[in-house]
């Protein structure tokens, strides 16, 4: 098992958004960022563990929600499903944060 | 200012992987049920109070959960009650 170090992003909804308009772009002229943003913003306050009040476009889904590697399984999980989008696992792991 | 993430052990990229793959499985189900089955996934993966050190019992909980998932997964199984 390789332990390079490398730098990993930090996630949030509007760094999420960003990829999943590129993502969809081609396919799609309906959808706008901002519209993705919120749907992004719906799943989050969806989930039980999370506090709807707490949730905005640059919260960090470990430090500011209480979110743990398992509940972002999910969270990617949803987000696929919402936007028909495959994110690839490796890059799904590294989503840390909703900015 | 947000800590950035400590890199994860090949352990718990397994168990990560393990649980993305429980809810994969679970998505086969009947959709009136799927909450249920999520509900089972969630519980037996929190319930033990482990050690990040605890590579025995870890190890031991992935083969056994892996195990019953194969079960789990026999489309004959349909609903789950806790």
């Amino acid at each position: 098992m390789s332990h390079i170090a490398t730098h990993q992003p930090l996630w949030s909804i509007a760094r999420i958004a960003l990829v999943i308009f590129a993502l969809l772009y081609s396919a799609s002229t309906s959808l706008s960022h901002s519209n993705i943003e919120s749907r992004v913003l719906d799943i989050l306050k969806s989930f039980n563990k999370v506090d709807p009040t707490k949730v905005s476009l640059n919260v960090y889904f470990l430090n500011d929600l209480g979110l743990d590697s398992l509940d972002m399984v999910e969270v990617v999980m949803a987000i696929k499903e919402e936007f028909s989008v495959e994110i690839p696992n490796k890059n799904a792991d590294e989503i840390k944060s909703t900015v | 200012m947000p800590s950035f993430p400590t890199r994860r052990s090949g352990l718990q990229q397994e168990v990560v992987n393990f649980y993305r793959e429980c809810f994969r499985a679970a998505r086969v189900k009947p959709a009136q049920n799927r909450p249920h089955f999520y509900s089972f996934i969630r519980s037996q993966f929190r319930e033990h109070d482990l050690k990040k050190h605890d590579f025995a019992t870890i190890e031991y909980l992935l083969r056994r959960g892996k195990r019953q998932l194969e079960t789990y997964r026999e489309r004959s199984i349909d609903d789950i009650h806790m």
